[in-house]
């Protein structure tokens, strides 16, 4: 049974990806793993601390919590490909400047998570960004840089 | 933790879905959201034989507004219901208990007709289909039957569903216009489980209150009406002064676990105090 696979064909940071996965891979270890993509972090694997969120046909998901077949079709961006893509470049800057990064693991799920707040709504309150990053738990920071790191560039954005 | 063994099916049809369901020599799990299943499978509290994922099969992914009410099929997702201003019209409870679960991430695949069928007592969903009195209709390769959500929710993560059934959609009764709503809950977190919760819906017809529903869940096995409070209610006079009313008689009548967590009267504290604010909340609702 474990060892049954299939073959997902999907779109990951922009290119076409066409493997074949064990079908109790989660979607978090292909891009890992398979893909080397090691951005994407496996922190509780049960959906509670937000580590491994990528986004998926445009919204934030729990990679841990997602199949690798059932992203067979969508869209998948990792942190990666939000790096690559320039669209972090603000948040990045605005990480560092406020200390919002100590160990670093929560990071890139922080970034994923704010970067999908930030294509919804501008200028989010400090409010908001503390409910939309709820389900991103930081051990290090005390989440302060955090949410000020979002909320600065949620004010440059016009 | 990874799962341990299971084969998987994506069926493309109901049909070959509910075919698959219908052996039951095996132990088969429906995966549509996997919000819930799939940390159940991570953390090895679930080993299923067969994994059956609902998720391509396109006449169950739709939710739809209906004279009878919201009809939800059991793929809709959470954060498409979230997104819709239609359902926030049709029926302002669920719109904004959807808002209450979780995490936005959780939402985006996380299914209505899933949370209610996992039946976590602390969940707002199986509390909101239990307040609104919501059908739960049924299918296998047997047929359809329907439930009432306080019939099909029996006790902690355990619902009336057969092995070979499937939830093919959840009816939200029409919402009563001028209707006076509130959910109001306590969790250590923004996204936590709920420690406990209540439901308030109040019909109010010439300043007097003409039907009422009353929800704690959070509190024991499962999202509970208080049926003599709400007898209470009904041909009161709409006033913030039966929030009293309702907070003292929550103290005695609602069914609470003790420890795991808060003790008895904790909880009982705590419904008391949350039934009051809903209510409270109610009434100024009322239009």
């Amino acid at each position: 049974m474990s060892t049954a696979t299939r073959t997902v064909r999907l779109q990951v940071n922009g290119r076409e990806v066409v493997r074949e996965v064990s079908i109790r891979q989660s979607l978090a270890d292909f891009v890992r793993d398979d893909l080397g993509l090691t951005g994407t972090r496996l922190g509780c694997e049960h959906g509670v601390c937000g580590a491994c969120t990528v986004i998926a046909d445009a919204q934030p998901v729990r990679s841990c919590l997602m199949l690798a077949v059932q992203a067979d079709g969508a869209s998948v961006t990792t942190i990666e490909g939000l790096a690559a893509s320039g669209e972090i470049d603000a948040l990045r800057e605005a990480f560092a400047t406020n200390f919002a990064a100590q160990c670093g693991f929560c990071t890139a799920g922080m970034l994923v998570s704010a970067t999908c707040l930030l294509r919804t709504t501008s200028q989010p309150t400090e409010s908001a960004i503390r409910q939309e990053l709820s389900g991103n738990l930081c051990r290090c920071t005390g989440y302060g840089g955090i949410v000020g790191a979002v909320q600065e560039v949620g004010r440059s954005n016009r | 933790m990874k799962p341990s063994p299971f084969d998987y099916a994506v069926p493309a049809t109901l049909v070959e879905c509910l075919e698959l369901l219908s052996d039951e020599s095996r132990d088969i799990r429906v995966l549509a959201g996997g919000q819930s299943l799939m940390p159940m499978l991570n953390l090895r509290l679930a080993h299923p034989d067969l994994l059956v994922d609902i998720n391509r099969i396109p006449e169950l992914t739709a939710y739809s507004i209906r004279p009878s009410g919201l009809a939800v099929s059991a793929t809709a997702r959470m954060a498409d219901l979230e997104s819709d201003p239609a359902v926030a019209t049709a029926s302002p409870l669920v719109a904004e208990a959807l808002t209450l679960i979780g995490h936005r991430a959780i939402r985006s695949r996380g299914t209505v007709c899933g949370s209610i069928a996992h039946a976590d007592p602390a969940a707002e969903l199986p509390a909101v289909a239990v307040a609104l009195d919501a059908e739960v209709v049924l299918i296998s390769a047997a047929g359809e039957r329907r439930l009432a959500a306080t019939e099909f929710i029996q006790g902690p993560l355990i619902t009336a569903i057969a092995a070979t059934e499937l939830i093919r959609e959840v009816l939200f009764p029409a919402w009563r216009p001028g209707s006076g709503w509130a959910i109001a809950e306590f969790s250590r977190r923004h996204g936590d489980f709920a420690v406990g919760g209540a439901i308030a819906i109040l019909s109010v017809e010439g300043g007097v209150v003409t039907s009422a529903s009353v929800t704690a869940f959070g509190l024991a096995g499962r999202a509970q009406r208080l049926p003599v409070l709400e007898s209470t209610l009904v041909g009161a006079v709409a006033s913030p002064a039966l929030a009293a009313t309702a907070e003292q008689q929550t103290l005695e009548q609602v069914e609470v676990w003790d420890g795991a967590g808060a003790s008895g009267q904790y909880r009982r504290r705590l419904a008391s105090g949350l039934v009051g604010r809903a209510l409270r909340q109610a009434l100024g609702r009322v239009a």
